[in-house]
């Protein structure tokens, strides 16, 4: 036997006497009450981590324009789906989304729509371009009160100047926004100018949602002239507080514009809708999905029937129907 | 591990509870050896049971069973997580243990207190438990070469020290 077997012997022999005179009984009692507790721990733990996960994914849902079940999403994200309206779960994910010359940007014509403007009858500047995307200046399909107006700075360089907000008075009092430097900024500074713009919508969005519930909608942004768009309510005072939640970011451009409604308010006004539905199918109308127009306009409802129930539809709910298509 | 759902006589019966009955002691002596104090041992054992315990009902065979706490034991006891939560500096003396430590082989217990948590584990698995080393490097988490490295170098330092132990003090 050589000597490291000799060794490995030695030692497991004296392992086994050193460890012979622990003894004892299991506590079986207490084993079993604190199984069961670890047990009720884990399951609230699993229940907590997918309730977690569940408004995390509604939240980026609803940023994201998407929908699940018989919500049918627009191009560009057109629609917010109401399937589950978490209220929480948009205050916690506060996902900034683009828009390129601002909220209207994101209307694009759907297959059937028509709205309240006759969109065949508006050629350009409205209309796609061959990207899908809504070319600047289009305009919003029955988008009540798109109300744009500048903060009085133009934006720098790019197309938001020949947008909606010319076409549109002015509403509130912008005499307190913030202005900016007015100058596009250099490429050398897009990547710190983009998170500054990230930021302060993030800021404006918790700010928002903490304060003035009842009347923001949404904040979205335009990289490309550093500025951000917060749709709202007019009449509260979370215009001055956005202006001054921006103090710490000077070179972020400020714009607004009217929502039908409060996201919440108009979260609830589509679940309305939804509510209704058999009421609608027993008069020969399917509504097969009603959403949040991602720009505040209202709520989309899509149905087969839409041009025979686009009058009832709008008869009955009123102007925050922004479309029946 | 099946639960078996009524015994002839009438009792009910849970598996899990025979085995820890039939098996704690074995458990509790793995457990001392591999972290030196009996205190430490219970603590341990004791954490590795109630981790298992809510799982027993999918623990298809009976016999994985003590592997399966032995493996959760040695991994909480290696795992950083529960070195640095236990671990608190302080700078008032501990009560001394009114139980009596085995003053049997200190010159063990000292060579065993000079390996790294991993090496002694796996000294104990191989050499207390009689394990194969496949079966070491399953329960430490770790590849087949990686046991063996474990192994080989625990057993190094152990006679390293106990020879120079042995040199000093004479046979």
């Amino acid at each position: 036997m050589s000597a490291e077997a000799a060794f490995e012997e030695e030692l497991a022999g004296r392992l086994a006497e050193r460890a012979a005179w622990i003894g004892g009984s299991a506590p079986l009692a207490e084993l079993h009450t604190a199984g069961r507790r670890r047990a009720r721990r884990q399951r609230a733990v699993r229940g907590a981590a997918a309730v977690a996960v569940l408004a995390v994914g509604a939240g980026a849902l609803t940023q994201l324009g998407g929908g699940s079940g018989d919500s049918r999403t627009g191009p560009a994200g057109a629609g917010v789906s109401l399937v589950s309206p978490t209220p929480g779960a948009t205050r916690s994910v506060a996902v900034i989304l683009e828009c390129a010359n601002g909220p209207t940007g994101w209307r694009t014509l759907g297959l059937h729509q028509h709205g309240k403007q006759v969109l065949s009858d508006s050629p350009s500047p409205g209309g796609l371009t061959p990207s899908g995307t809504p070319s600047p200046g289009f305009p919003s399909p029955g988008f009540p009160s798109p109300g744009f107006f500048s903060s009085g700075v133009p934006s720098s360089g790019g197309p938001s100047t020949s947008g909606p907000s010319t076409d549109h008075p002015p509403s509130g009092d912008p005499s307190s926004w913030p202005t900016s430097s007015g100058s596009p900024s250099p490429l050398s500074y897009a990547t710190t100018a983009q998170s500054d713009l990230e930021r302060a919508g993030q800021a404006i969005e918790y700010m928002a949602m903490a304060s003035y519930r009842d009347h923001y909608f949404g904040t979205c942004r335009d990289t490309s002239t550093n500025t951000l768009y917060v749709m709202r309510v007019p009449g509260s005072g979370l215009d001055a507080a956005a202006a001054s939640t921006l103090t710490d970011w000077p070179a972020v451009k400020l714009q607004f514009a009217v929502a039908a409604g409060s996201r919440d308010e108009l979260s609830a006004f589509g679940a309305r809708i939804r509510a209704d539905r058999e009421d609608w199918r027993a008069k020969g109308v399917e509504i097969e999905a009603v959403t949040v127009a991602i720009d505040g306009a209202g709520v989309v409802v899509d149905t087969p029937q839409w041009q025979t129930a686009a009058a009832q539809i709008e008869a009955k709910y009123g102007p925050q129907v922004a479309e029946v298509r | 591990m099946k639960r078996e759902p009524m015994r002839p006589g009438g009792c009910r019966s849970d598996p899990f509870d025979e085995f820890v009955a039939a098996r704690y002691q074995t458990l509790l002596r793995g457990a001392y050896l591999i972290t030196g104090n009996v205190h430490d041992a219970r603590d341990l054992l004791h954490d590795a049971l109630v981790q298992v315990y809510p799982k027993r009902s999918v623990i298809r065979d009976a016999g994985a069973t003590e592997g399966y706490v032995r493996m959760t034991m040695v991994r909480t006891h290696v795992s950083r997580w529960r070195r640095t939560r236990r671990e608190e500096l302080t700078s008032a003396l501990p009560d001394r243990p009114v139980v009596q430590e085995s003053g049997w082989d200190d010159q063990l217990a000292a060579a065993l207190a000079g390996l790294p948590r991993r090496q002694r584990a796996a000294v104990v698995l191989r050499y207390y438990l009689d394990l194969p080393v496949a079966q070491v490097a399953e329960e430490l988490g770790c590849s087949l070469p990686t046991a063996k490295t474990h192994l080989a170098r625990g057993i190094k330092a152990l006679r390293q020290e106990m020879e120079l132990v042995r040199e000093l003090v004479g046979p």
